[in-house]
Protein backbone atom coordinates (compact mmCIF):
# COMPACT_ATOMS: atom_id res chain seq x y z
CA UNK A 1 0.00 0.00 0.00
CA UNK A 2 2.66 2.27 0.88
CA UNK A 3 4.35 1.57 -2.69
CA UNK A 4 1.18 2.63 -4.17
CA UNK A 5 0.48 6.06 -2.24
CA UNK A 6 4.76 6.54 -3.14
CA UNK A 7 3.50 5.79 -6.73
CA UNK A 8 0.44 8.14 -6.76
CA UNK A 9 2.78 11.16 -5.26
CA UNK A 10 5.37 10.58 -7.95
CA UNK A 11 2.83 10.43 -10.90
CA UNK A 12 0.71 13.61 -9.43
CA UNK A 13 4.26 15.30 -9.07
CA UNK A 14 5.49 14.29 -12.67
CA UNK A 15 2.45 15.12 -14.39
CA UNK A 16 2.70 18.96 -13.44
CA UNK A 17 6.11 19.14 -14.76
CA UNK A 18 7.65 18.49 -18.31
CA UNK A 19 11.71 17.75 -18.51
CA UNK A 20 13.62 20.59 -19.70
CA UNK A 21 15.77 19.69 -22.27
CA UNK A 22 19.15 21.63 -22.36
CA UNK A 23 20.55 22.11 -25.92
CA UNK A 24 23.05 23.94 -27.82
CA UNK A 25 23.08 27.05 -30.19
CA UNK A 26 24.32 26.16 -33.35
CA UNK A 27 26.03 29.40 -34.19
CA UNK A 28 25.82 30.71 -37.66
CA UNK A 29 29.06 32.35 -39.18
CA UNK A 30 28.67 35.21 -39.88
CA UNK A 31 26.20 35.98 -37.74
CA UNK A 32 24.81 38.50 -40.55
CA UNK A 33 24.65 35.86 -43.27
CA UNK A 34 22.71 37.63 -46.06
CA UNK A 35 21.48 35.38 -48.80
CA UNK A 36 23.53 34.74 -52.23
CA UNK A 37 21.18 36.52 -54.32
CA UNK A 38 19.82 39.46 -51.73
CA UNK A 39 23.91 40.52 -51.99
CA UNK A 40 24.17 44.10 -54.00
CA UNK A 41 27.09 44.51 -56.23
CA UNK A 42 28.60 47.47 -56.49
CA UNK A 43 27.48 49.63 -59.52
CA UNK A 44 29.45 52.23 -60.78
CA UNK A 45 31.10 53.34 -57.64
CA UNK A 46 27.70 53.43 -55.68
CA UNK A 47 29.86 51.38 -52.51
CA UNK A 48 27.51 52.92 -50.03
CA UNK A 49 24.42 52.43 -51.74
CA UNK A 50 25.41 48.79 -53.02
CA UNK A 51 26.46 48.48 -48.97
CA UNK A 52 23.01 49.91 -47.54
CA UNK A 53 20.91 48.03 -50.34
CA UNK A 54 22.29 44.28 -49.25
CA UNK A 55 21.70 45.41 -45.22
CA UNK A 56 17.73 46.81 -46.33
CA UNK A 57 17.44 43.29 -47.69
CA UNK A 58 19.04 41.52 -45.14
CA UNK A 59 16.61 43.49 -42.67
CA UNK A 60 13.27 42.59 -44.19
CA UNK A 61 13.04 46.01 -46.43
CA UNK A 62 13.38 44.23 -49.74
CA UNK A 63 10.54 46.81 -51.25
CA UNK A 64 12.66 49.88 -50.08
CA UNK A 65 15.87 48.31 -51.30
CA UNK A 66 14.82 47.30 -54.85
CA UNK A 67 13.91 51.01 -54.91
CA UNK A 68 16.81 52.30 -53.60
CA UNK A 69 18.78 50.36 -56.20
CA UNK A 70 16.87 51.91 -58.68
CA UNK A 71 16.62 55.13 -57.59
CA UNK A 72 20.42 56.01 -56.45
CA UNK A 73 24.08 56.05 -57.36
CA UNK A 74 27.40 57.70 -57.26
CA UNK A 75 29.54 58.32 -54.40
CA UNK A 76 28.25 59.32 -51.32
CA UNK A 77 29.82 60.90 -47.81
CA UNK A 78 28.03 60.45 -44.71
CA UNK A 79 26.06 63.72 -44.70
CA UNK A 80 24.85 63.19 -48.46
CA UNK A 81 23.62 59.67 -47.79
CA UNK A 82 22.05 60.65 -44.50
CA UNK A 83 19.94 63.41 -46.10
CA UNK A 84 19.58 60.87 -48.59
CA UNK A 85 17.86 58.45 -46.04
CA UNK A 86 15.91 60.87 -44.07
CA UNK A 87 14.65 62.21 -47.41
CA UNK A 88 13.29 58.51 -47.96
CA UNK A 89 11.82 58.17 -44.25
CA UNK A 90 14.49 55.43 -44.11
CA UNK A 91 15.39 54.41 -40.37
CA UNK A 92 18.63 54.50 -39.36
CA UNK A 93 21.59 54.49 -36.88
CA UNK A 94 25.44 56.01 -37.94
CA UNK A 95 28.40 56.97 -36.28
CA UNK A 96 31.27 59.26 -37.53
CA UNK A 97 33.63 59.23 -34.79
CA UNK A 98 34.78 55.74 -35.01
CA UNK A 99 32.78 54.32 -31.83
CA UNK A 100 33.75 50.69 -31.97
CA UNK A 101 31.07 50.38 -29.45
CA UNK A 102 28.53 51.01 -32.42
CA UNK A 103 29.83 48.36 -34.62
CA UNK A 104 29.68 45.85 -31.25
CA UNK A 105 25.90 46.99 -31.40
CA UNK A 106 25.13 46.46 -34.94
CA UNK A 107 27.05 42.77 -34.59
CA UNK A 108 25.17 41.25 -31.63
CA UNK A 109 22.04 43.09 -33.07
CA UNK A 110 22.10 40.95 -35.95
CA UNK A 111 21.69 43.92 -38.62
CA UNK A 112 25.51 44.80 -39.86
CA UNK A 113 26.59 47.98 -40.59
CA UNK A 114 28.11 49.94 -43.56
CA UNK A 115 31.62 50.64 -42.68
CA UNK A 116 34.24 53.03 -44.52
CA UNK A 117 37.89 51.75 -45.36
CA UNK A 118 40.63 52.33 -47.96
CA UNK A 119 41.06 56.15 -46.17
CA UNK A 120 37.29 56.45 -46.78
CA UNK A 121 37.30 55.57 -50.18
CA UNK A 122 34.93 52.65 -49.85
CA UNK A 123 32.20 51.42 -48.14
CA UNK A 124 31.72 47.55 -46.95
CA UNK A 125 29.65 45.92 -45.02
CA UNK A 126 30.59 44.46 -41.37
CA UNK A 127 28.36 41.16 -41.16
CA UNK A 128 30.71 40.21 -38.12
CA UNK A 129 32.29 41.03 -35.00
CA UNK A 130 33.70 39.41 -31.86
CA UNK A 131 36.88 39.36 -29.70
CA UNK A 132 39.25 38.30 -32.12
CA UNK A 133 37.83 38.35 -35.67
CA UNK A 134 35.46 40.54 -37.66
CA UNK A 135 34.07 40.16 -41.46
CA UNK A 136 32.77 41.97 -44.42
CA UNK A 137 30.92 41.67 -47.39
CA UNK A 138 32.71 44.03 -50.07
CA UNK A 139 30.25 44.78 -52.97
CA UNK A 140 33.16 44.31 -55.35
CA UNK A 141 33.01 41.18 -54.77
CA UNK A 142 30.04 39.73 -53.24
CA UNK A 143 30.58 36.04 -53.43
CA UNK A 144 32.08 35.06 -50.24
CA UNK A 145 32.82 36.61 -46.74
CA UNK A 146 36.60 38.25 -45.96
CA UNK A 147 37.45 37.34 -42.31
CA UNK A 148 40.35 39.75 -40.66
CA UNK A 149 41.44 39.96 -37.41
CA UNK A 150 39.47 42.35 -35.27
CA UNK A 151 42.13 44.66 -34.17
CA UNK A 152 43.32 44.76 -37.87
CA UNK A 153 39.81 46.18 -39.23
CA UNK A 154 39.23 48.33 -36.45
CA UNK A 155 42.35 49.64 -37.35
CA UNK A 156 41.79 50.37 -40.66
CA UNK A 157 38.51 51.80 -39.84
CA UNK A 158 40.32 54.43 -37.27
CA UNK A 159 42.28 55.15 -40.72
CA UNK A 160 39.13 55.67 -43.11
CA UNK A 161 37.46 58.45 -41.36
CA UNK A 162 35.90 56.21 -39.33
CA UNK A 163 31.91 55.95 -40.25
CA UNK A 164 29.48 53.44 -39.86
CA UNK A 165 26.03 53.45 -40.93
CA UNK A 166 23.07 50.96 -40.91
CA UNK A 167 19.06 51.04 -41.51
CA UNK A 168 17.59 49.82 -38.13
CA UNK A 169 14.70 47.60 -39.12
CA UNK A 170 14.55 43.99 -38.18
CA UNK A 171 17.02 41.66 -39.16
CA UNK A 172 16.31 38.15 -40.49
CA UNK A 173 15.60 35.40 -38.18
CA UNK A 174 18.22 33.17 -36.99
CA UNK A 175 18.68 29.71 -38.94
CA UNK A 176 16.53 27.65 -36.45
CA UNK A 177 17.74 24.65 -33.97
CA UNK B 1 -4.93 2.12 7.10
CA UNK B 2 -7.59 2.72 4.75
CA UNK B 3 -8.31 6.15 6.47
CA UNK B 4 -4.74 6.82 5.65
CA UNK B 5 -5.58 6.29 1.15
CA UNK B 6 -8.95 7.85 1.71
CA UNK B 7 -7.47 10.92 3.29
CA UNK B 8 -4.05 11.29 1.16
CA UNK B 9 -6.68 10.83 -1.96
CA UNK B 10 -9.12 13.36 -0.49
CA UNK B 11 -6.35 16.04 -0.24
CA UNK B 12 -4.71 15.25 -3.90
CA UNK B 13 -8.79 15.65 -5.16
CA UNK B 14 -9.05 18.82 -3.49
CA UNK B 15 -5.34 20.14 -4.77
CA UNK B 16 -6.82 19.45 -8.07
CA UNK B 17 -9.91 21.28 -7.68
CA UNK B 18 -8.11 24.30 -6.08
CA UNK B 19 -5.18 24.53 -8.82
CA UNK B 20 -7.42 26.43 -10.94
CA UNK B 21 -8.53 28.82 -8.32
CA UNK B 22 -4.34 29.70 -7.97
CA UNK B 23 -4.63 30.09 -11.92
CA UNK B 24 -7.19 32.42 -12.48
CA UNK B 25 -5.05 34.57 -10.22
CA UNK B 26 -2.05 33.63 -12.41
CA UNK B 27 -4.20 34.68 -15.99
CA UNK B 28 -2.27 38.22 -15.26
CA UNK B 29 1.40 36.98 -14.79
CA UNK B 30 4.01 38.29 -18.08
CA UNK B 31 6.29 36.59 -19.33
CA UNK B 32 9.72 38.62 -19.90
CA UNK B 33 11.13 38.64 -23.21
CA UNK B 34 14.56 39.26 -23.68
CA UNK B 35 16.01 42.79 -24.87
CA UNK B 36 16.83 43.69 -28.69
CA UNK B 37 19.95 41.87 -29.00
CA UNK B 38 18.42 39.02 -27.74
CA UNK B 39 14.75 40.02 -29.07
CA UNK B 40 12.71 36.69 -30.32
CA UNK B 41 11.33 35.99 -33.76
CA UNK B 42 8.35 35.55 -35.25
CA UNK B 43 8.19 34.26 -38.95
CA UNK B 44 4.82 33.56 -41.16
CA UNK B 45 5.99 31.54 -43.96
CA UNK B 46 4.08 30.65 -47.29
CA UNK B 47 2.56 30.78 -50.33
CA UNK B 48 1.56 34.50 -51.43
CA UNK B 49 -1.26 32.44 -53.61
CA UNK B 50 -1.89 30.29 -50.02
CA UNK B 51 -5.84 31.64 -48.35
CA UNK B 52 -4.31 29.95 -45.36
CA UNK B 53 -1.45 32.18 -45.28
CA UNK B 54 -2.92 35.25 -45.38
CA UNK B 55 -5.45 34.13 -43.25
CA UNK B 56 -2.60 33.55 -40.21
CA UNK B 57 -1.33 36.88 -41.50
CA UNK B 58 -4.46 38.66 -41.11
CA UNK B 59 -4.78 37.43 -37.21
CA UNK B 60 -1.03 38.46 -36.45
CA UNK B 61 -2.82 42.69 -37.64
CA UNK B 62 -6.58 41.44 -36.03
CA UNK B 63 -5.98 39.40 -32.81
CA UNK B 64 -5.18 42.06 -30.08
CA UNK B 65 -2.89 39.27 -28.31
CA UNK B 66 -0.83 38.28 -31.70
CA UNK B 67 -0.55 42.15 -32.49
CA UNK B 68 0.43 42.64 -28.94
CA UNK B 69 3.37 39.98 -29.65
CA UNK B 70 4.26 40.72 -33.11
CA UNK B 71 4.86 44.80 -31.91
CA UNK B 72 7.39 43.20 -29.65
CA UNK B 73 9.49 40.62 -31.57
CA UNK B 74 11.08 40.78 -34.66
CA UNK B 75 8.42 39.86 -37.45
CA UNK B 76 8.95 38.74 -40.76
CA UNK B 77 6.43 37.72 -43.45
CA UNK B 78 8.33 34.76 -45.57
CA UNK B 79 6.77 34.31 -48.91
CA UNK B 80 7.86 31.26 -50.82
CA UNK B 81 8.98 32.83 -53.63
CA UNK B 82 11.85 34.90 -52.28
CA UNK B 83 15.43 34.64 -51.73
CA UNK B 84 15.11 34.50 -48.11
CA UNK B 85 12.43 31.79 -47.77
CA UNK B 86 14.47 29.66 -50.64
CA UNK B 87 17.95 29.82 -48.49
CA UNK B 88 17.10 30.31 -45.18
CA UNK B 89 13.26 28.39 -44.87
CA UNK B 90 12.87 25.87 -47.28
CA UNK B 91 15.52 23.74 -45.86
CA UNK B 92 14.06 23.42 -42.37
CA UNK B 93 9.94 23.80 -42.67
CA UNK B 94 8.00 20.59 -42.74
CA UNK B 95 4.83 22.67 -44.54
CA UNK B 96 3.53 25.68 -45.61
CA UNK B 97 2.29 27.82 -43.99
CA UNK B 98 4.42 27.49 -40.79
CA UNK B 99 4.59 29.64 -37.96
CA UNK B 100 7.86 29.77 -36.09
CA UNK B 101 8.60 31.50 -32.56
CA UNK B 102 12.07 31.74 -32.05
CA UNK B 103 14.27 33.05 -29.19
CA UNK B 104 17.50 35.29 -30.19
CA UNK B 105 19.58 32.73 -30.07
CA UNK B 106 17.72 30.57 -33.20
CA UNK B 107 15.69 28.43 -30.76
CA UNK B 108 12.46 27.38 -31.90
CA UNK B 109 9.88 27.92 -29.24
CA UNK B 110 6.91 27.44 -31.20
CA UNK B 111 6.66 25.80 -34.51
CA UNK B 112 3.01 24.47 -36.21
CA UNK B 113 3.27 23.98 -40.34
CA UNK B 114 0.37 22.60 -42.68
CA UNK B 115 -2.63 20.74 -40.90
CA UNK B 116 -0.89 21.43 -37.10
CA UNK B 117 -1.70 24.72 -37.44
CA UNK B 118 -4.54 26.11 -34.71
CA UNK B 119 -7.83 27.02 -36.55
CA UNK B 120 -8.52 30.02 -34.71
CA UNK B 121 -6.60 33.15 -33.87
CA UNK B 122 -7.06 32.26 -30.41
CA UNK B 123 -5.71 29.00 -30.20
CA UNK B 124 -2.40 30.27 -32.13
CA UNK B 125 -2.19 32.89 -29.40
CA UNK B 126 -3.18 30.22 -26.31
CA UNK B 127 -0.72 27.79 -28.00
CA UNK B 128 1.99 30.09 -28.62
CA UNK B 129 2.00 31.44 -25.27
CA UNK B 130 1.82 27.93 -23.66
CA UNK B 131 5.61 27.51 -25.14
CA UNK B 132 6.72 30.73 -24.24
CA UNK B 133 5.66 30.21 -20.91
CA UNK B 134 7.10 26.80 -20.47
CA UNK B 135 10.33 27.90 -22.35
CA UNK B 136 10.44 30.28 -18.92
CA UNK B 137 10.31 27.88 -16.61
CA UNK B 138 6.56 27.41 -16.89
CA UNK B 139 4.46 24.71 -17.31
CA UNK B 140 0.25 23.73 -18.11
CA UNK B 141 -1.33 21.24 -16.56
CA UNK B 142 -2.02 18.66 -19.27
CA UNK B 143 -5.69 18.02 -18.73
CA UNK B 144 -6.47 21.70 -18.62
CA UNK B 145 -4.78 22.64 -21.99
CA UNK B 146 -6.97 19.68 -23.23
CA UNK B 147 -10.44 21.50 -21.66
CA UNK B 148 -9.39 24.31 -22.92
CA UNK B 149 -8.64 23.28 -26.47
CA UNK B 150 -12.31 21.80 -26.83
CA UNK B 151 -13.94 24.63 -25.72
CA UNK B 152 -12.33 26.68 -28.12
CA UNK B 153 -14.92 27.68 -30.95
CA UNK B 154 -13.73 27.04 -34.86
CA UNK B 155 -13.35 30.14 -36.78
CA UNK B 156 -15.45 30.35 -40.31
CA UNK B 157 -13.16 30.70 -42.95
CA UNK B 158 -12.60 34.06 -44.18
CA UNK B 159 -11.24 35.41 -47.35
CA UNK B 160 -10.04 38.45 -45.94
CA UNK B 161 -7.26 39.72 -47.83
CA UNK B 162 -3.50 40.46 -46.20
CA UNK B 163 -3.18 43.69 -44.87
CA UNK B 164 -0.69 46.15 -44.93
CA UNK B 165 2.19 45.85 -42.95
CA UNK B 166 3.57 48.69 -41.21
CA UNK B 167 7.45 48.85 -40.01
CA UNK B 168 7.10 47.52 -36.56
CA UNK B 169 10.02 49.30 -34.53
CA UNK B 170 12.87 47.05 -32.93
CA UNK B 171 12.21 46.03 -29.01
CA UNK B 172 14.12 48.28 -26.82
CA UNK B 173 13.41 46.76 -23.40
CA UNK B 174 11.61 43.54 -22.33
CA UNK B 175 8.58 43.20 -24.17
CA UNK B 176 5.85 40.57 -22.16
CA UNK B 177 3.11 38.34 -23.89
CA UNK B 178 -0.04 37.30 -21.50
CA UNK B 179 -0.87 33.93 -21.17
CA UNK B 180 -4.54 33.53 -22.07
CA UNK B 181 -4.94 30.14 -20.37
CA UNK B 182 -3.80 29.49 -16.54
CA UNK B 183 -0.31 27.87 -15.84
CA UNK B 184 1.28 27.32 -12.66
CA UNK B 185 5.00 27.50 -12.08
CA UNK B 186 6.74 24.14 -11.90
CA UNK B 187 7.97 25.30 -8.27
CA UNK B 188 4.11 25.84 -7.48
CA UNK B 189 3.17 22.25 -8.12
CA UNK B 190 6.15 20.95 -6.70
CA UNK B 191 4.93 22.63 -3.23
CA UNK B 192 1.42 21.58 -3.73
CA UNK B 193 2.47 17.97 -3.85
CA UNK B 194 4.46 18.20 -1.08
CA UNK B 195 2.07 20.09 0.88
CA UNK B 196 -0.76 17.09 0.14
CA UNK B 197 1.68 14.95 1.23
CA UNK B 198 2.45 16.41 4.58
CA UNK B 199 -1.65 16.88 5.44
CA UNK B 200 -2.34 13.50 3.89
CA UNK B 201 1.02 12.43 6.27
CA UNK B 202 -0.69 14.19 9.37
CA UNK B 203 -4.16 12.82 8.56
CA UNK B 204 -3.05 9.58 8.60
CA UNK B 205 -1.45 9.57 11.73
CA UNK B 206 -4.25 11.58 13.24
CA UNK B 207 -6.80 8.62 12.04
CA UNK B 208 -4.43 5.55 13.05
CA UNK B 209 -3.49 7.64 16.32
CA UNK B 210 -7.37 7.53 17.17
CA UNK B 211 -8.16 3.89 15.82
CA UNK B 212 -5.08 2.55 18.50
CA UNK B 213 -5.73 5.27 21.57
CA UNK B 214 -9.26 6.32 21.23
CA UNK B 215 -11.28 3.01 19.85
CA UNK B 216 -9.07 0.77 22.03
Amino acid sequence: MKRLILILLVLFVAGCGELTVSRQPAKEYPTVNVPRELRQSNWGGSCVHATLVSLLRWQGQCETADWWRRTHGGGEVLSSISRQMDAAGVRYASTWHGDVRFLEWACETRRGAGISIRKGKHMVALVYLDDEWAAILDNKDVSQYRWIPRDELIAEWHRSKRWAITPVYSPAAPLPW
Amino acid sequence: MKGLVFLLCSVIALTAIAVPCYAVSAEERVVDLPQDQDAWYVSIVGSSRSPSYHRIVGWFSTHDGLKDLRSQVHYHQVTSNTATYRERYAPNVKALPTVRVQDGDGAVIYEAAGNELPATAEALYADIADQVCLARGCTILPWRKEIEKRLTPAEPESNETQPAVPFTPPVAGPPVIASPRAGLPVGAGVGLAILASVIGGVGGLAVQWRKTYKEG
